[in-house]
């Protein structure tokens, strides 16, 4: 109770006109849910609107992590992951757990079990594709009843399925001496590279248009970077810095519904492992961007034409995700 | 009792033994290639994998392997094929293969999201004879990060070193 009022308070009173700004525009913009450590030490699902205001939790189980929360397109339920308490949540291994399926308000959790790694809704709310080293598969849930399988061309993590069901995106193998960000067509079944290639990067998502994805884009093997948010098209079209930071690693980029607002998360350090005191999430216009989050003479050497910070800071968080829908449950009477 | 289920409790008895510190490298075996168990009685190679060969490293390329404790990841390492024991390779052959976290010892590398590796070599050199049970293609038997030095470089499909035994 403490920790969410003291998070209240920061998110209502930011000494930020810029902040204040956006907070005022994305206020009945629906809903974003996240994960976040709670009273008792553990990681459980909250939810709030986009200003951070109305802020609850989803879940509250205490020998169980829960991470990786998305809704789905509906805005009718959501699919997380749940992991022991001993282990330790990772941006890299959090899909590999048992899936969980609920209502957006966290009520009425179907457990789903292992096997069914980084799962992604499909367009129609009823299905959702998993990863498996023989293949993607395409299930209904919850009765996990198979639809589909195709290759899944390298893809390994970070699996998501675009708004028109046409293609998946996904960290990959095989399009670089490193891992990048494919774009997998479902009927071609050809992967094309989005982001570079020859550093590492991760964490995609699309964009409503379902022809880009936001990704992270990470550093060129030991120089030692920090991690930057990028848009990319198929073939790296249209590819441009979004957001980056001298200070903080960006993950977890995602779009507002309207594709009008992006958030994401900043670590002071690089993921894997994800230090909860130190990673926050954050919301920025898309109009705003390119952004640089702070003034570093470096970055701004490097994207000279990048606007200045003007970001709403919503508190400690990770892996956030964002639906138009209203959810029942969940608003303060 | 499954086969997997066989591999993990294997596993997890040779990784016992390594924290437990192991029996000194004999006489006369380079450090870094030390071997505590006969390598021609290892059943993992026996048993493991549809490919058992041994196979000298030709070279590490810069960069294929790093120690990062954030990223778990399967390096690709060339191979020459000298011997084999099971399988359609033959003598002479170049092969690539990938092996699990390749900075750790053999017998350290196996974690949750990768149980069925192990071995007793404890480094990665170039011109060692490595004793490998192998999977092929690798993306069947792994689902993770590679890094391959040799991107664009290579045809044919990768190996999985399911279990590495040092062989000079």
């Amino acid at each position: 109770m403490i920790l969410t009022l003291a998070i209240l308070c920061t998110t209502l009173s930011t000494d930020d006109p810029a902040g204040d700004a956006i907070a005022r525009e994305v206020h009945d913009l629906g809903r974003i849910a996240y994960s976040a450590v709670g009273p008792h030490g553990d990681w459980d699902l909250w939810i709030m609107r986009p200003d951070g205001t109305d802020r609850r939790q989803l879940t509250d189980t205490r020998d169980h992590n829960e991470t990786g929360v998305r809704f789905s397109p509906d805005g009718k339920h959501i699919l997380y992951y749940e992991q022991p308490v001993s282990e330790p949540v990772d941006n890299n291994t959090y899909g590999t757990y048992d899936l969980v399926i609920a209502d957006s308000n966290g009520s009425n959790p179907v457990r789903l079990g292992r096997g069914l790694s980084w799962a992604s809704w499909g367009p129609d709310s009823k299905t959702v594709s998993v990863l498996n080293p023989r293949g993607i598969s395409i299930i209904e849930v919850p009765s996990r009843t198979l639809v589909q399988t195709i290759p899944r061309q390298g893809i390994v993590q970070q699996l998501v399925r675009s708004p028109d069901g046409r293609s998946l995106t996904g960290t990959a193998n095989g399009l670089g001496p490193y891992w990048n960000v494919g774009i997998l067509d479902m009927s071609s079944r050809e992967i094309i590279l989005a982001s570079e290639a020859e550093r590492y990067n991760c964490t995609p998502d699309w964009l409503p248009d379902a022809r880009h994805v936001i990704y992270a884009r990470g550093t060129i093997p030991e120089r030692n970077e920090r991690a930057q948010l990028w848009i990319a098209g198929p073939g790296g079209s249209d590819r441009r810095m979004v957001y980056a930071e001298a200070g903080r690693h960006i993950y977890g980029g995602a779009s507002s519904p309207d594709g009008r607002y992006y958030l994401f998360t900043r670590s002071v350090e690089d993921l894997g492992k994800v230090d909860h005191a130190r990673t926050t999430i954050s919301l920025i216009r898309a109009g705003d961007t390119p952004m640089l989050g702070d003034d570093d003479p470096a970055l701004k050497s490097q994207f000279p034409d990048a606007k200045s910070s003007r970001r709403l800071d919503l508190g400690p968080g990770w892996e956030p995700h964002w639906t138009a829908a209203e959810i029942e449950g969940t608003t303060t009477p | 009792m499954s086969r997997h289920t066989r591999y993990a409790l294997l596993a997890s008895i040779i990784l016992v033994a390594a924290g437990c510190g192991g029996n000194p490298p004999p006489a006369g075996v380079p450090a870094g290639a030390v071997s505590s168990t006969p390598t021609a009685e290892d059943p993992k190679l026996q048993s493991l994998g549809t490919v058992e060969v041994n196979a000298r490293l030709v070279e590490i390329p810069d960069g294929a392997i790093f120690e990062r404790d954030l990223y778990h990841y399967a390096g690709i390492l060339k191979y020459e094929v000298v011997d084999v024991h099971r399988g359609d390779l033959k003598p002479g052959d170049i092969i690539y293969v990938g092996h699990y976290d390749p900075w750790k010892p053999r017998a350290e590398a196996a974690d949750r999201q990768v149980t069925e590796v192990g071995g007793n070599l404890t480094r990665f050199e170039p011109g060692q004879l490595h004793h490998m049970a192998l999977e092929t293609p690798l993306e069947d038997f792994y689902l993770g990060a590679v890094v391959d030095k040799y991107f664009g470089k290579r045809g044919g499909a990768a190996y999985w070193a399911a279990w590495t035994n040092a062989a000079d």
